[in-house]
């Protein structure tokens, strides 16, 4: 009966401490694929080229081998495109590129998250 | 066959195991990317020992780690049960739906309204469907084959031959009229039967 009442308060509920790892997994999870797109935003890059920059940079992504369901999916969307080049160290590479779809995708998130950071920042940052 | 190979080989069977509830072509390009960063991974690296190949594999993730991540964008253009399939589960038989309905009809008046071309469309349709059984199928195509369109052939050839006297009593020229219409009757109301029995198993097999 207790937890039915703790659940029934909703968002009045207390933070726990889970909650914030969980949201920033969730936060982690929807910025990745935007992060991708920006990895892109100049020039095209292969698949091993992609997910070596983003393990470079702490807490971005946790199995390597999870970014390719994500490059498939942004394909699906339309917002990628892949071409095939031959390499000098080894097999042909499938290169990936922004469609013209995925720099509207990533110009659109990236004006609304400059916004949202600056307003998280505004807040959190200043520690006061 | 090394023993990084056997590594590789077996890392990329679990994974083809564990997207064994994706489409046949996603899973297939899923394996194709992976195996496409081993190798090039590999190209790269200044030796090809058996540490360098785990390390490789283990930066990748478990083969369920990476299928999981494939299973979350599928309710864009699939329904649920796909993606429940897509994280290891059993995927039940295909619902009944129009596909087998057309059959039925099909099996049923296509030879009346395209004569044996409309049946035999039937025919192909009750057995691409995975809804019934090899019994089933045969019981739909063999047992009353031609559908409604055979009495209704039976019928008008009858009255067509049909010789009527002044007096309006009716007689066939070939069979007697009592015969054709008792193996009209049998046919049409075996013709329905048999649609309703394919009908009734194609709904009871999605329970």
């Amino acid at each position: 009966m207790i937890s039915t009442g703790h659940a029934a308060l909703g968002t009045m509920r207390r933070m726990e401490p889970g909650d914030a790892s969980n949201l920033l997994t969730q936060m982690r999870r929807g910025a990745l694929p935007y992060c991708v797109l920006a990895l892109l935003r100049h020039e095209q890059r292969y698949g091993v080229e992609i997910v070596r920059l983003l393990g470079e940079v702490d807490g971005m992504v946790i199995s390597e081998g999870t970014i390719y369901p994500l490059l498939s999916r942004l394909r699906r969307q339309g917002l990628v495109e892949t071409v095939w080049q031959e390499s000098t160290t080894g097999p042909p590479r499938r290169y990936y590129r922004l469609t013209s779809a995925g720099h509207q995708a990533l110009d659109a998130f990236t004006a609304e998250w400059e916004r949202f950071s600056g307003a998280v920042e505004h807040f959190i940052g200043k520690g006061t | 066959m090394t023993v990084t190979d056997e590594l590789i080989g077996e890392y990329l069977g679990r994974l083809e195991a564990a997207a064994r509830g994706l489409p046949p072509d996603r899973r297939a390009e899923l394996v194709a990317e992976i195996r496409e960063h081993i190798d090039t991974v590999l190209a790269q690296s200044p030796d090809r020992t058996e540490a360098t190949v785990r390390t490789i594999l283990d930066r990748l993730g478990t083969p369920e780690e990476i299928v999981q991540e494939a299973g979350v964008g599928l309710p864009e253009t699939a329904p649920v049960r796909e993606r429940a399939a897509a994280v290891g589960q059993a995927s039940p038989r295909p619902r009944a739906g129009a596909f087998e309905i057309a059959a039925v009809m099909l099996l049923l008046i296509g030879g009346v309204v395209l004569p044996v071309l409309g049946w035999l469309v039937g025919v192909v349709l009750l057995w691409a469907s995975a809804r019934w059984t090899l019994r089933d199928k045969l019981i739909g195509s063999l047992l009353f084959p031609g559908g409604l369109a055979i009495p209704v052939f039976y019928f008008f050839f009858w009255s067509g031959s049909a010789t009527c006297s002044g007096t309006g009593d009716c007689e066939s020229s070939g069979t007697s009229a009592d015969t054709v219409l008792t193996l009209s009757l049998v046919a049409f109301v075996g013709s329905l039967a048999s649609a309703a029995y394919l009908l009734h198993r194609a709904r009871r097999a999605g329970d």
